[in-house]
């Protein structure tokens, strides 16, 4: 796949929910290896968004597609074997296993040899530094490793679109930064696209390469990080609204 | 490690301690390792040998221990890895044994020939049992499985052709002798049920130490902890759920059909009774919910502990001690027993996984995170 | 047509046990948000103890309202001491510890008074010649008292619940402890007295059932009222008082007509057939047929 073609495309996505209008014709799409930001004050539709592509809800209209078929057709379970893996916002971990359990869980949905996923999972907890924890169970463990874990458990299964929701919440300042590179640098390593949800400015104009604004249900704003700052829709829509 | 102590995550970084002196390292495959397993496989040979020996009445009392520890190996593969709470194992338990009771006096099976039938059965009805289980969580369907296992007697009562009712299924001693090949005669037959019992449960425990190891452990033990995130992660719940479920009865179902080969009479409210769940459930919990070697320790002590108590009064003792157990193993040992063994040895030594990356590097293994 | 009104006559009473029964797991689901499994076996201990006093020489009355009090202050021990610290950690660890409870209080009730079946005075009139006959039927005064009871508790509750500090407290709490506390509500006291109120609750079940012929007073009595009571809170999904009172009665007249004329079910089903009621409301309402839908933050 060459580079910067369409992965995910969302099409006039809409949902309603008893009558309020949550998402009105959202249209966007991810290109391949490209960081993707979604941003908005708060009720603008983006958790809702995101739930439509992790098929937790289905959209009323429109349609979003995959690498060509249609994702709506798809099941939440059969997200993973489609190449989608996410990662959530309170930190969804397997609390009574290990470190290194919880990456194999991560390859699930993928066929290989107990050999090959253990070789894998130990490669992914080198590279995000959980050596030392990998045989402690999840639970107890400071909120900053649990964020790689998670990540590690996600890139197991070799994921073409990594869906990111909040992950700076809970994190200091100088933490979010690392974060933040860590991301870029597992995407520079990897290839894969990435949709980031993000309340945390810094760091979605910091490592995005495309940024989309919501605002009501309505996309307000589609952009490079650069654009976003000074358009005067956004702004109007942060500043006018409690966020 | 558990289900019942997962306390709440920490937001802080936890402060750092003082360096511990280092732990014994052994890797899992090397000779060291192999010396170990070599060594307890040896001592337990070595206790089957000496309970062997001892008079016929103890000979009954560990052939007891043996099935009730399967039956909880069973019990701890929904309950302990897949976070379903069953109180309704003991219908499980019962229809193995009351297959193979009837198979043997109403059809003429050979009571070895009856296992197949009753694992077979137990496993279809575990997997409808586990139907509900899709829909219905928690507490809620620790009520459905109540439901299952109270219903069972009161069904053996009504099916008075088939099951002998209330007054109970006897199965004559004489088809209950030892197969030829052993070479034991009929009078010999605690002997052989206790051998019997003792190697079903060692591969009983093989074959779930296989399971929880495997890709299918994986998804349980996702299942019981966090649904979504399991399907997020491509696990397909519903069928692990369902599969849990299904094994597990089987496994207690030939726990009960040996349970029949071993007692020789059945009764709906002899060993069939909600009292058989809570005892299953009280053994798993103490030995240790998921883990390996809990449910052994668990049935020694629930085998054992009435007939102990039993001595001191003429009342329900053996009750009242189980029910204060296992409130106080809820909080003071969660993990049971097996479960704090195994976190006091993590403070002495260490096991290492072979591909372990402080091995491939020539690397100092990892100490204790701070 | 005497027959259909003795069967119902029995349908009520029964099942106005059971919906006493409901009423007090209700209480204890709303304040907590769990199925006090223990329930059956702590209005039998406080039972057992009624019995005891009556063997005491002591007044039936004055024995039902010791027993009531008993209830109320284990009750509330019982939250205080054993299923506060371990709600925070997950539903089977207090599973556990009311399965603990379960076993253990019915086995000490066995251990002090031993497992014969006693004799439980009543605290109405019921001689054979006390009943008042309706269309043929006789309607003896103990169903009657039973049936008055659970009008007057029912009619307390909702003078609690509706005009009393401590009842909007309790429903405060019910309904969201965070924000109560907030305001001000002392949520353990409030939680406290919402598991003694059961306590209490169940223990007038237990005393007004037991003289009922030919339940009398054993190990196994209260099970099978167990039973029924959560098959009666879960019509109204575990947090609808009116829900449980109606599912009580519902099922008390549905097992008595169906033991009645359909022999096939007869008395040893009886169980079978609660539980597969429970079974089917669940499946199709997985949280109660009244209950609220639960929410899942991820």
């Amino acid at each position: 796949m060459s580079p910067h073609t369409s992965v995910l495309t969302l099409d006039e996505v809409s949902i309603e929910f008893g009558g309020i209008t949550a998402l009105d014709g959202v249209t966007f799409d991810v290109r391949a290896g490209q960081i993707c930001g979604l941003i908005g004050p708060n009720g603008a539709g983006k958790t809702t968004l995101f739930n439509c592509i992790t098929r937790i809800y289905q959209p009323s209209g429109g349609r979003i597609t995959w690498k060509g078929d249609d994702l709506l057709k798809v099941r939440p379970h059969a997200l993973a074997s489609a190449g989608i893996a996410r990662t959530f916002q309170n930190l969804a971990l397997f609390g009574g296993m290990t470190v290194f359990e919880n990456t194999m869980a991560g390859g699930s949905s993928v066929k290989g040899g107990k050999r090959q996923m253990r070789d894998r999972a130990w490669a992914l907890i080198e590279r995000l530094e959980l050596v030392d924890v990998a045989d402690h169970h999840a639970a107890g463990l400071p909120f900053g490793t649990l964020k790689r874990v998670e990540l590690a458990r996600a890139l197991m299964s070799e994921p073409q679109l990594l869906l990111l929701d909040e992950p700076a919440g809970g994190l200091t300042h100088s933490e979010v930064k690392e974060l933040g590179d860590l991301i870029v640098s597992l995407r520079d390593e990897f290839g894969f696209a990435a949709l980031l949800v993000e309340h945390h400015m810094g760091l979605v104009l910091g490592i995005s390469d495309h940024v989309v604004a919501l605002d009501f249900g309505h996309k307000i704003f589609e952009g490079t990080p650069a654009e976003v700052k000074d358009n005067p829709a956004v702004v109007a829509a942060y500043l006018g609204r409690a966020a | 490690m558990t289900t019942i102590d997962t306390p709440e995550k920490t937001v802080a970084p936890r402060p750092s301690r003082t360096p511990k002196p280092r732990r014994r390292i052994v890797v899992e495959g090397s000779a060291k390792h192999r010396g170990i397993q070599a060594l307890s496989a040896l001592l337990v040979v070595l206790f089957l040998l000496w309970a062997a020996s001892q008079p016929l009445f103890r000979v009954g009392q560990f052939t007891n221990v043996f099935i009730i520890a399967i039956a909880i190996v069973g019990l701890n593969l929904v309950t302990g890895y897949t976070g379903l709470l069953s109180i309704g194992h003991s219908a499980f338990f019962g229809l193995g044994a009351y297959t193979t009771g009837i198979l043997i006096t109403k059809y003429e099976f050979a009571p070895m020939s009856t296992i197949p039938v009753a694992v077979v059965l137990s496993f279809v009805v575990g997997l409808a049992v586990g139907l509900p289980s899709l829909r219905i969580k928690g507490l809620y369907l620790a009520l459905v499985t109540l439901a299952v296992g109270v219903s069972f007697p009161e069904i053996v009562r009504r099916a008075e052709d088939l099951t002998g009712g209330a007054t109970g299924l006897v199965i004559r001693s004489r088809f209950l002798a030892p197969p030829e090949w052993t070479g034991l005669v009929r009078a010999e037959r605690g002997i052989w049920m206790f051998w019997l019992s003792a190697v079903t449960l060692m591969l009983v425990m093989l074959l779930a130490r296989f399971l929880v190891r495997s890709r299918f452990g994986l998804a349980m033990m996702a299942s019981r902890d966090h649904e979504i995130a399991a399907a997020a992660n491509g696990v397909n719940v519903a069928r692990t759920k369902i599969l849990a479920f299904g094994i597990s009865g089987a496994i207690t179902g030939l726990a009960g059909s040996l349970f029949a080969q071993y007692i020789g009479a059945l009764s709906p409210d002899g060993s069939f009774t909600l009292l058989k769940s809570i005892e299953l459930v009280t053994g798993l919990v103490l030995g240790g919910i998921a883990t390996q070697i809990g449910p052994v320790v668990g049935a020694f002590a629930v085998v054992f502990l009435p007939y102990y108590t039993a001595s001191f009064t003429s009342g329900p003792l053996s009750g009242v001690v189980f029910g204060a157990l296992l409130i106080a193993i809820v909080f003071v040992m969660p993990e049971g027993i097996v479960g704090r063994l195994t976190l006091l040895s993590r403070k002495v030594v260490t096991f290492l996984p072979a591909d372990h990356p402080s091995r491939r590097k020539g690397e100092r293994p990892p100490e204790e995170p701070t | 047509m005497e027959l259909f009104l003795e069967r119902l006559i029995s349908g009520l009473t029964n099942g106005s046990i059971y919906a006493l029964l409901a009423l007090a797991l209700v209480v204890v689901f709303r304040g907590t948000g769990t199925l006090n499994f223990a329930q059956g076996e702590l209005a039998l201990f406080t039972t057992f103890v009624a019995w005891w006093l009556t063997t005491q020489s002591i007044p039936v009355w004055i024995a039902i309202v010791a027993a009531l009090v008993l209830g109320f202050v284990m009750g509330a021990l019982i939250e205080r001491t054993l299923i506060r610290p371990v709600q925070r950690r997950n539903d089977m660890a207090v599973l556990i510890v009311a399965l603990g409870l379960f076993t253990g209080l019915n086995s000490l009730a066995g251990l002090l008074w031993g497992s014969e079946t006693k004799i439980m005075p009543s605290p109405f009139p019921n001689g054979l010649d006390d009943y008042v006959s309706i269309g043929g039927a006789r309607l003896y005064f103990d169903a009657l008292g039973v049936w008055g009871a659970l009008i007057v508790l029912m009619f307390l509750m909702t003078l609690l619940f509706k005009k009393t500090k401590i009842g909007l407290h309790m429903r405060a709490v019910a309904d969201n402890p965070e924000s109560a506390t907030l305001a001000g509500v002392r949520t353990s006291r409030v939680l406290a007295i919402g598991w003694g109120l059961s306590g209490a609750i169940g223990a007038l079940a237990g005393v007004l059932v037991t003289p009922l012929a030919p339940q009398q007073l054993g190990l196994t009595t209260m099970f099978s009222i167990f039973i029924a009571a959560s098959a009666a809170a879960l019509f109204g999904g575990l947090d609808s008082l009116v829900g449980a009172i109606v599912g009580g009665l519902v099922i008390g007249v549905l097992e008595a007509m169906l033991t009645g004329y359909i022999s096939i079910i007869g008395g040893s089903l009886q169980q079978t057939s609660a539980l597969i009621i429970i079974v089917a409301i669940l499946f199709v309402r997985p949280n109660g047929l009244f209950g609220t839908q639960k929410l899942v933050r991820v």
